[in-house]
């Protein structure tokens, strides 16, 4: 049997040797975490350029094939309605790529040879792209794995279709999916996957909170996002 | 390697001689690199811009045969016999090309990309030499710097600000990429290597062949020479730039006369003093807050404590490096212009926005050692683990700092 006094040395001792596997964990953990968030960083070393206005242009010159194919089949005064949702839409994307301070990239036609393209390539390349995408993520997928994929874009849309415009719900749903595919390409476009990245890496990081404020950013992606939403909801009532 | 290739038994030779020799790898990028390094000092030197006459680098590329350990007249006669050439050719019969050529095509076997796009770099200064003698003999700055001033987007010229930055960065790079798979299957694919090389720089003066329908001739109607000949005929120029004190301005600050050397250095001292003896430094919250609308999402705080840091005297080479650097990259303007707020916006496009300028680059490498001291002691993380756009942004926080600093010392205000 132990004395009192050696229990309580062994107490110490257990705890001191619990505290060190701990912080030893805790050092692990720390280290795994900057060695996972490490590839990111050294990634946005090699991939991105500064942000200029010209790329801007270009992009925005570009990405005019796939919104003439979103929103060719509108009439004339709807058209109207949308340019103006539209251009106030384009001037939220470039700033947040002047806020991140990325080069504009062009989702999908970088393969074409820019501005010096075709414009029929151009037009073909952004159509077939478009097809591709809604294909994949929405012909392609039964309705649970639609739902599945866009819980988070569908519930708020079709909530509001429920009780304000009093629509059938499966109705409400089917036309918040497509809303929600759209609103998804129109992300692809406007920001290619790697400057989703950087977006998300800006809006969570600590290191980049020290410096610059996120809250800033994190409000220009917002109005993007309702932007975005109310494009779709025009485009899928269409599709 | 194709069979029976002359070229490929030279490789072969080239190959034993790497074998043999364990530091030629690193012998040939350094001689390489030295070479590019010594043209593109004289070019920065020069100053003459696309009318520049790149340095005549021809020994130190011929030595390369010595230090290579190739025999010269046993390499011409692989490309003779390789790409069958006829007597009477000039270009593709000169050893300057084929060591270069050589070293390439070698390098693209051992994926030595770095030492295949310097080679590319140094055989393509020659030609552009070549072309541009022939097509402009006299060139004259002003008009060249019109013409490229006015170049539509399509040109490369246009994206670089200098024809060795327009080589290295896009040429060599490119052309490499785009006969790799050919040289790789046959090595004396090379020669469309060359021959693409002399077609690119070609291209850059005269373009766009047309017939004239007086006298029925094919006429060039765009590249450089052709718009150079158009922009001196009409007399159009744009002159050197200087930073220019405007002769009615009534303000009584000091004034920044850069028509002398002896006279810029000297305003570069004072401005520096000006900046490292003020280490209680107060800039203004109207400023502050620009800068912040310029990062769109910088904290006041931060840009504060980054922008007082920079009043100190262990930074005192670096500030004097950064003022020399930015004068030089600065356009002509009037003193009127300076101070105002015109001239941030000025920095912004000419310092903050430029990608591709020697100047700028320069100066982004020596605030980018400035700013890793600044963060290690103020914010206590390593600078360099930001991403390039981050670390642009913080960049522009010096720069903002600069110009107000300038700005307060030759303006007298604020």
């Amino acid at each position: 049997m132990f004395q009192v006094n050696n229990q309580f040395e062994l107490a110490e001792q257990s705890l001191k040797a619990l505290n060190k596997l701990q912080s030893t964990k805790a050092n692990l953990l720390q280290e795994e975490a900057e060695a996972k968030a490490l590839p990111k960083v050294n990634y946005a070393k090699f991939v991105f350029e500064e942000y200029d206005d010209d790329s801007f242009e270009t992009k925005v010159k570009m990405d005019s094939a796939y919104y003439n194919v979103l929103l060719g089949k509108l009439e004339e005064s709807q058209q109207e309605a949308v340019q103006s949702i539209l251009s106030g839409m384009l001037k939220t994307v470039k700033t947040i790529y002047e806020t991140i301070n990325v080069k504009p990239k062009i989702y999908g036609l970088q393969r074409l040879n820019g501005l010096n393209e075709n414009q029929s390539n151009i037009d073909q390349s952004a159509t077939r792209i478009i097809s591709d995408f809604v294909t994949r993520n929405y012909y392609r997928l039964n309705m649970e794995e639609r739902e599945h994929k866009y819980i988070d874009r569908v519930k708020d849309v079709s909530k509001d279709l429920i009780l304000q415009e009093g629509i059938d719900p499966t109705e409400a749903v089917k036309f918040s999916l497509r809303t929600a595919v759209i609103a998804e390409l129109l992300e692809h476009i406007n920001f290619p996957m790697t400057v989703r990245n950087e977006i998300e890496t800006s809006l969570t990081s600590t290191k980049y909170a020290q410096i610059f404020d996120p809250e800033v950013l994190q409000n220009y992606w917002q109005s993007y996002q309702e932007q975005a939403l109310n494009i779709s909801k025009i485009v899928s009532a269409i599709l | 390697m194709s069979r029976g290739s002359q070229i490929d038994v030279v490789l072969k030779d080239l190959t034993n001689h790497f074998k043999t020799n364990r530091n030629a790898k690193q012998k040939l990028k350094v001689d390489l690199e030295n070479i590019v390094r010594k043209v593109y000092v004289d070019s920065i030197n020069q100053n003459k811009g696309y009318c520049i006459s790149f340095k005549n680098v021809e020994s130190d590329v011929l030595a390369l045969y010595d230090s290579l350990g190739l025999d010269q007249p046993k390499v011409l006669d692989a490309y003779v016999k390789d790409w069958e050439l006829p007597t009477n050719v000039y270009m593709a019969r000169n050893p300057y090309y084929h060591i270069l050529l050589t070293i390439t095509t070698f390098a693209l076997h051992q994926r030595y990309d770095k030492i295949a796009t310097d080679a590319m770099t140094i055989l393509l200064i020659k030609m552009w030499n070549g072309r541009k003698s022939k097509f402009i003999q006299y060139c004259n700055v002003d008009t060249m710097r019109y013409v490229v001033a006015n170049l539509s987007g399509k040109y490369y010229a246009r994206k670089y600000d200098s024809p060795l930055l327009m080589i290295s960065d896009k040429f060599s790079p490119s052309l490499v990429e785009k006969y790799r798979a050919q040289i790789l299957r046959d090595s004396k694919q090379n020669k469309r290597l060359f021959d693409q090389s002399f077609g690119r720089i070609y291209q850059l003066f005269v373009q766009g062949m047309k017939p004239d329908i007086t006298t029925g001739k094919s006429k060039a109607t765009g590249g450089l020479a052709t718009l150079y000949h158009a922009a001196k005929k009409s007399g159009y120029s744009i002159s050197s730039p200087k930073i220019l004190a405007s002769n009615d301005d009534t303000n009584t600050g000091p004034s920044l006369d850069m028509y002398t050397s002896d006279t810029h250095e000297e305003s570069i001292n004072n401005i520096t003093t000006f900046i490292i003896v003020n280490n209680n430094p107060n800039y203004s919250d109207p400023f502050v807050k620009y800068v912040g609308t310029v990062l769109k999402n910088g904290k006041e705080e931060q840009i504060r404590l980054v922008m007082n840091s920079i009043h100190n005297i262990k930074y005192t080479e670096h500030i004097k490096e950064i003022l020399g650097l930015m004068f030089k990259q600065l356009p002509v303007f009037e003193k009127s212009e300076l101070c105002s707020v015109k001239f941030f916006s000025i920095v912004k496009q000419k310092i903050i926005s430029s990608k591709h300028s020697p100047n700028v680059t320069q100066i982004k490498q020596i605030v980018d050692l400035l700013l890793d001291d600044i963060f290690r002691n103020k914010f206590h993380v390593s600078y360099n683990s930001y991403s390039t756009p981050v670390r642009g942004k913080c960049r522009t926080m010096i720069f903002m700092a600069f110009a107000y600093n300038i700005q307060k010392y030759i303006c007298g205000k604020k």
